[in-house]
């Protein structure tokens, strides 16, 4: 799982039906504690958590687990949003996003 | 899933029977910040009649195959799965990313 910020969304008319009515953000990894962007933008979709654009979110890049969430032994997706997170904790010090 | 433009087709005379009925695509993966291209070409099975010039995401590795689980695409046939490791899963009418807006139309990525 990673920690990534919800950078865009894209739209598409002709998708597989799997992911109509789902939305589709663009997520940007980032080092939670430094703020550092740590990877390439990818295509995720919204496990029903709602997260809108500048929000800091828990990215789940792993198919099995991926389908599960979402409901569909066959949605073919990877990346999914399954959380918002409200603050990190490492050592001492706390990072809140809320 | 990640970010691609359709640059050709790939026709076989001689493939695995369960990809007949395929439209195989030549796609140049693309970073989704600035549309640029990124790594080499590859070919992905197209489940949505993308065509040249367009924008589209795909899948690659085990959710390809699962693109065509219960669902044929424009031109399969139902029964057999094919052997595929990228699959085309939407045309991207348009995107916004970092506040700016990108157009998924054939003129993107330019």
């Amino acid at each position: 799982m990673l920690v990534a910020k919800v950078v865009g969304n894209v739209w598409a008319t002709r998708k597989h039906p799997t992911l109509k009515g789902r939305k589709m953000m663009l997520i940007k990894p980032f080092e939670p504690m430094t703020g550092q962007y740590c990877g390439e933008t990818a295509l995720a979709v919204d496990a029903g958590v709602d997260a809108g654009i500048g929000d800091t979110v828990l990215i789940l890049d792993e198919g099995g687990s991926a389908r599960k969430i979402l409901k569909d032994d066959n949605a073919p997706v990877r990346t999914v949003i399954c959380g918002v997170v409200d603050c990190v904790n490492s050592g001492e010090k706390v990072k809140r996003y809320a | 899933m990640k970010l691609a433009k359709v640059i050709g087709r790939v026709f076989c005379s001689r493939q695995c029977p369960s990809v007949d009925g395929k439209k195989l695509l030549l796609i140049q993966p693309l970073y989704w910040d600035d549309a640029k291209p990124w790594g080499d070409p590859l070919v992905a099975a197209d489940c949505v009649g993308a065509g040249a010039g367009e924008n589209v995401f795909y899948v690659q590795s085990r959710e390809a195959l699962h693109a065509f689980i219960g669902y044929a695409g424009e031109t399969a046939d139902r029964d057999t799965l094919p052997p595929v490791d990228a699959a085309i899963l939407g045309i991207v009418d348009g995107y916004q990313t970092d506040g700016k807006l990108l157009s998924g139309g054939a003129d993107a990525g330019r």
